[in-house]
């Protein structure tokens, strides 16, 4: 096994490691999880068996066989940041949705917000 | 505070970011211009009294917690219209822009069932207005009432008009659906698409009476690419067909 192989290894075990250990502690989403814990299978695949880049590389004529490589590693970041960017459109559409949905109950019953904390602006508005 | 407050058949919703300064003059013009109609001011996370001084006058407030932008804030208002069964909304802005008594004119053709939405225009030759817009903003306005006008195939001459009136369906339509930012130009166009018939209406407007645009300096540019671009994808957007919305 060449020093690499065994880096990236390690490397992968670290990612999982660190994965499952924030999911036991309720801070990353079990579907969030399993685009990591692929990432990290799909790291030691190419480490432990060079070959099948090669073999993919020259079927695709990739001259430089590396080259792949890097490109599989792009792809994969870039559908990752699409999944994000889709996650915030969705939350930022809902957060509007509840400050509406709050904003409209509290005119139904007649109350007013609470500015004293929390708030975006600065304190010590005068009271309406 | 309880129970349905509508007292008119039209709404005028006049979303309000840090207007304190010119927004008790708004609001007295339209108890003097337009008394049988009811007001609502949607207060869009102001970190001055704007909602202080919409209260003080009597006026239902609609106190958004944080600043969703103009589109959110609007929409808020098409909500509270569903909510009371409005069938008429207007709306205006909480600057003094928008002289009260022009919305008569904004209101009758959705009233007369012409149209779904009206559309306040300064640049008609009836419209009067008495002020000057200043160059680059006309360039803009312009352009963007030129993709309105060619994605629609209607003439659209003032494209981010917030001056507007809304019928029954077409608030129950952007009440579900309303783009976030800057949505004026792009609520053309999905109105259209939807079937929903729209006309410009000449008004008069003035020069804004107090506070800031929300669109100007360098964020203008960034403003006209994300507008063009939102105007050309509005056309597929989907969403509900005409019958249900």
């Amino acid at each position: 096994m060449r020093p690499i192989s065994v880096l990236v290894v390690v490397v992968a075990l670290l990612i999982a490691f660190t994965v499952v250990w924030y999911v036991r502690r309720w801070r990353l989403k079990e579907q969030y999880s399993l685009l990591w814990l692929i990432l990290a299978v799909g790291m030691v695949v190419p480490a432990a068996a060079p070959g099948l880049v090669e073999w993919f590389a020259n079927r695709l004529e990739v001259v430089d066989a590396p080259a792949l490589l890097f490109f599989m590693a792009l792809a994969f970041v870039a559908v990752m940041l699409f999944h994000y960017s889709l996650e915030i459109s969705r939350l930022s559409d809902e957060n509007r949705l509840l400050a509406q949905d709050l904003a409209l109950m509290r005119t139904r019953i007649g109350e007013r917000p609470d500015r004293s904390g929390g708030g975006t602006g600065p304190p010590g508005e005068p009271p309406g | 505070m309880n129970g349905p407050r509508r007292r008119a058949d039209v709404l005028i919703i006049v979303p309000a970011y840090n207007e304190g300064a010119a927004l008790g003059g708004v609001l007295e013009e339209l108890q003097r211009e337009v008394p049988n109609y009811d007001v609502v001011v949607v207060n869009d996370g102001s970190i001055d009294d704007t909602a202080a001084v919409a209260r003080s006058a009597g006026y239902e407030v609609v106190d958004l917690s944080f600043n969703l932008g103009i589109g959110g804030a609007v929409q808020a208002g098409f909500k509270y219209a569903l909510e009371h069964e409005y069938p008429i909304a207007v709306q205006m802005d909480g600057d003094g822009q928008h002289p009260a008594d022009q919305v008569e004119a904004l209101v009758a053709p959705v009233r007369a069932g012409e149209c779904e939405m009206t559309i306040g225009t300064r640049f008609l030759r009836e419209s009067g207005s008495d002020y000057e817009v200043d160059f680059w903003r006309r360039v803009g306005i312009r352009f963007l009432s030129w993709i309105c006008t060619t994605v629609t195939r209607q003439t659209i001459t003032d494209a981010t008009s917030g001056f507007r009136a809304f019928g029954p369906r077409a608030l129950r339509y952007l009440a579900a659906y309303y783009p976030a930012d800057y949505p004026e130009p792009e609520a053309i166009v999905l109105l259209n698409r939807r079937g929903f018939p729209i006309q410009e209406v000449p008004v008069r407007m003035r020069p804004r009476q107090a506070g800031e645009s929300s669109i100007g300096g360098f964020s203008a540019a960034y403003y006209m690419i994300k507008v063009s671009l939102a105007l050309l994808l509005a056309v597929f957007k989907s969403g509900p067909a005409n019958e249900t919305a």
